[in-house]
């Protein structure tokens, strides 16, 4: 069985990084197969702590996905950006600056994918009006969510996962890494002005354009926006005081979302569309996968290998599993290059 | 009745024709859409008014609608500047889409047919590879449905 679950995982790891068959089809096939041919059971793959579907994540995510469905009706990220740029006055550095501050805040508290989808057609406006090439922004951007989303448990998905596993809070992750985060951003913003330096030149004409804009009309729904900043503040909290409440972030961001499905009055259908399933149905087919391993002993066998490599040395094993895992999110999804 | 007989003339463009010339024809003739041909006469696509409409809205908008709003009335009046420099060929879909053309000897039937399976605004008669005129959408219900007046 253990060879069964190395075969397929490692064709699964292959297909993904190839990218010539769709993630959630080979992580949700490969996930069939070993549940198939009984490398793990049905117990195993939806019930169990060790070897199963981690819960705890798909429902974060799911909650934190519904609240972002609602938030985004509200218009809020539209207004921030535009208002950003015209207290940047078009200014293409400054408006790139205060863009990437945005962005990286926005994915402290969401999903890096949808804060970037939100900010991205507000740039694209900016850029044009500006009269400046739009890529160097989406690429900074792309950068700042995710320095950003590594400040907070629930801004990205491995932080998910590594604190799923290791039991760590939202407090341990922002305590731990905001400040190195702030640091890595203030960073990153200065070398930008270093390396995009050549797309900072607009025309005076086009810079009033931005002027313009009124953010104002950006706003939906101004009784929505009040309920889901009040909602989001709410979630936060929660997360924050975990060690008063003793809710999982899990709990908490499906309250959440609860709470603000029923606040909001919506139809279903204008959040649901926000869900990234492919995301959550992937993250299921790569827990089975990787119980699969945990179950067969592989994972076991792979940490005892590490410890003889490594020898007693805590800070050469880091150095191994650090530059193991950028390499591999380098060339792979960085889910199941952490995951594994 | 049969396609040939119920065809009208109807203006005809080429890929290359300025797109800002092909989205005025349309506007003063209030079309639904124009027949695209190549630079030999061969119907290529059909141009639907819809798809211009598309192409004037930026794509950001397309993407997040919100942003229609914040656009001033100057700048959002000034939207069809994006036509200008582009070509007929420019507005088409990249990948070439089934062509609404019928012949002559087909019936009003297979003409609602082809209409309704491609959502197409208007069909083009041929003869011998030759365009010998248009249906549109709306002559096809006055033939199906009789005009009032009569």
């Amino acid at each position: 069985m253990m060879i069964v679950a190395i075969v397929v995982f490692t064709v699964v790891y292959v297909l993904i990084a190839s990218e010539r068959v769709n993630r959630v089809a080979a992580a949700l096939t490969g996930a069939g197969v070993i549940l198939a041919v009984g490398v793990i059971g049905p117990d195993d793959a939806f019930f169990s702590q060790e070897t199963g579907i981690d819960w705890n994540v798909i429902f974060l995510l799911f909650g934190m996905m519904v609240i972002v469905g609602v938030l985004r009706q509200t218009g809020i990220f539209e207004y921030v950006a535009i208002w950003a740029a015209k207290r940047a006055r078009g200014r293409p550095f400054q408006v790139m600056a205060l863009l990437c501050l945005i962005t990286a805040l926005a994915s402290a508290a969401l999903d890096n994918v949808t804060t970037v989808l939100l900010i991205a057609p507000v740039t694209l406006l900016v850029c044009e009006k500006i009269g400046v090439r739009p890529v160097p922004f989406l690429i900074a951007e792309a950068l700042a969510s995710n320095i950003g989303g590594t400040a907070t448990l629930v801004g990205d998905p491995p932080n998910l996962i590594v604190a799923s596993k290791s039991g760590l809070g939202f407090n341990d992750f922002l305590v731990n890494l905001a400040p190195i985060v702030i640091v890595m951003l203030v960073a990153f913003v200065a070398l930008s002005r270093f390396l995009f330096r050549k797309d900072f030149t607009a025309d005076p004409a086009q810079v009033a354009e931005v002027m313009k804009l009124d953010e104002r009309e950006a706003i939906q729904d101004r009784p929505l926006l009040v309920r889901s900043l009040l909602v989001l503040g709410l979630v936060l909290a929660g997360f924050t005081l975990h060690s008063v409440l003793h809710l999982e972030p899990s709990v908490v961001a499906l309250l959440g979302a609860g709470l603000l499905v029923a606040l909001s009055g919506l139809p279903p259908q204008t959040y649901l569309v926000d869900i990234e399933w492919e995301t959550l149905l992937f993250f299921a087919g790569l827990f089975m996968l990787v119980g699969s391993l945990v179950k067969t002993g592989v994972i076991g066998h792979v940490a005892t290998a590490l410890v003889t490599v490594t020898g007693d040395s805590v800070p050469v094993a880091m150095m191994v599993l650090l530059w193991g895992s950028a390499v591999l999110s380098a060339v792979v999804d960085n889910i199941p290059s952490l995951r594994r | 009745m049969r396609a040939g007989e119920v065809c009208e003339p109807y203006p005809v463009v080429t890929t290359g024709t300025p797109a800002l010339e092909a989205a005025r024809l349309m506007a003063r003739d209030r079309l639904p859409g124009l027949i695209v041909t190549s630079p030999d006469g061969t119907p290529r696509a059909v141009l639907p008014a819809s798809e211009v409409v598309r192409f004037i809205v930026p794509d950001y908008v397309q993407a997040d609608p919100t942003l229609a709003g914040v656009i001033g009335e100057i700048a959002a009046d000034r939207i069809a500047e994006r036509l200008a420099n582009v070509t007929v060929g420019d507005l088409l879909p990249k990948r070439p889409a089934e062509l609404p053309v019928l012949k002559a000897d087909d019936t009003l039937l297979e003409l609602a047919a082809v209409m309704a399976r491609l959502r197409s605004p208007l069909c083009a008669v041929v003869d011998g590879g030759r365009i010998v005129g248009v249906v549109t959408a709306s002559r096809l219900l006055e033939l199906a449905c009789g005009d009032p007046r009569s």
